[in-house]
């Protein structure tokens, strides 16, 4: 399984090359070719989104996240693996070598 | 080799077979697509099916999974899972229907058109017809109908497109052609009409 992943703050991560993606609102709507699967990011997976538009450390999204929500760095570190492993399961992201 | 048109796309069939569910729907022109022999009457419309809904988004269009009605020269579209009563609507609009299963959505010039398919459903539709859009209803029973935020809305069609495997580039005229509908023609969520 791959919910597990160990994402340490030097893992790069990039957005997958293979899906389709729009974005509406403030929210960002992906296909999946490979499996036709359809996602949808909320707000806050729509500014990660955003924040991956180039390849970035897991420290770098962190940051990002810190300067623009109220949260401690703990959790938000905590969120963005998850929701940065979440991606990568669905095929949404990779980790870039 | 007969040539059939659905969503204003020419498809050739290649079979020896009388095809009885695209009736209403020959046409004479010369063709865009070719579909293979398939002998099982199934197998062929789901591979008409998986033809169309690849190669419409290429040109401005979709395949949605739903019902529609013909109401003063408009189409209203009718979404949602089994159970949720398109088919109810359409059997007791009968004389209104446009198809009870899957519409296609084309955008021409700034408009966009629903088309009947011969895809059933109960009610499959019996002529080769198109209209205006004017709006689409996500069905939910005992609702009164409420116009969607747009963000909403998109996901609710996404929900309904007919997606068969395909490849990035397809997936992405879709989304595209699927923001610009968004864009132009409200969605709303609820029961329609008021059942009998």
């Amino acid at each position: 399984m791959k919910e597990h992943l160990s994402l340490s703050p030097d893992t790069v991560i990039k957005r997958s090359e293979n899906i389709a993606w729009q974005k509406f609102e403030d929210k960002v709507f992906i296909i999946t070719p490979d499996d036709s699967m359809l996602h949808m990011l909320n707000e806050t997976g729509t500014r990660i989104w955003e924040i991956i538009e180039k390849p970035k450390k897991i420290s770098e999204i962190v940051e990002e996240i810190l300067k623009e929500y109220d949260v401690t760095k703990e959790k938000a570190e905590q969120s963005v693996k998850r929701f940065i492993s979440e991606l990568i399961k669905k095929g949404i992201c990779e980790i870039s070598a | 080799m007969k040539v059939y048109k659905i969503c204003d796309v020419k498809i050739a069939i290649d079979t020896n077979k009388e095809i009885d569910f695209l009736k209403g729907f020959e046409d004479v022109s010369p063709f865009d697509l070719k579909v293979d022999f398939i002998a099982d009457k199934v197998l062929l419309e789901n591979r008409i099916r998986e033809v169309l809904s690849n190669y419409l988004p290429h040109h401005n269009g979709f395949l949605l999974h739903s019902a529609g009605l013909l109401i003063d020269d408009m189409a209203f579209l009718l979404c949602g899972g089994t159970g949720s009563g398109k088919t109810h609507f359409v059997r007791l609009y009968e004389e209104l229907s446009m198809g009870d299963e899957i519409m296609g959505v084309r955008k021409i010039g700034d408009k966009f058109w629903a088309y009947s398919t011969p895809f059933g459903g109960e009610f499959p539709a019996k002529n080769n017809i198109k209209a205006e859009i004017e709006k689409v209803i996500i069905l939910q029973k005992n609702k009164r109908p409420e116009k969607l935020k747009k963000d909403k809305a998109l996901w609710e069609i996404l929900k309904n497109v007919i997606i068969f495997k395909n490849d990035k580039i397809t997936s992405q005229k879709l989304l595209d052609i699927l923001k610009e509908f968004i864009e132009v023609v409200d969605v709303y969520e609820g029961t329609p009409f008021v059942i009998p």
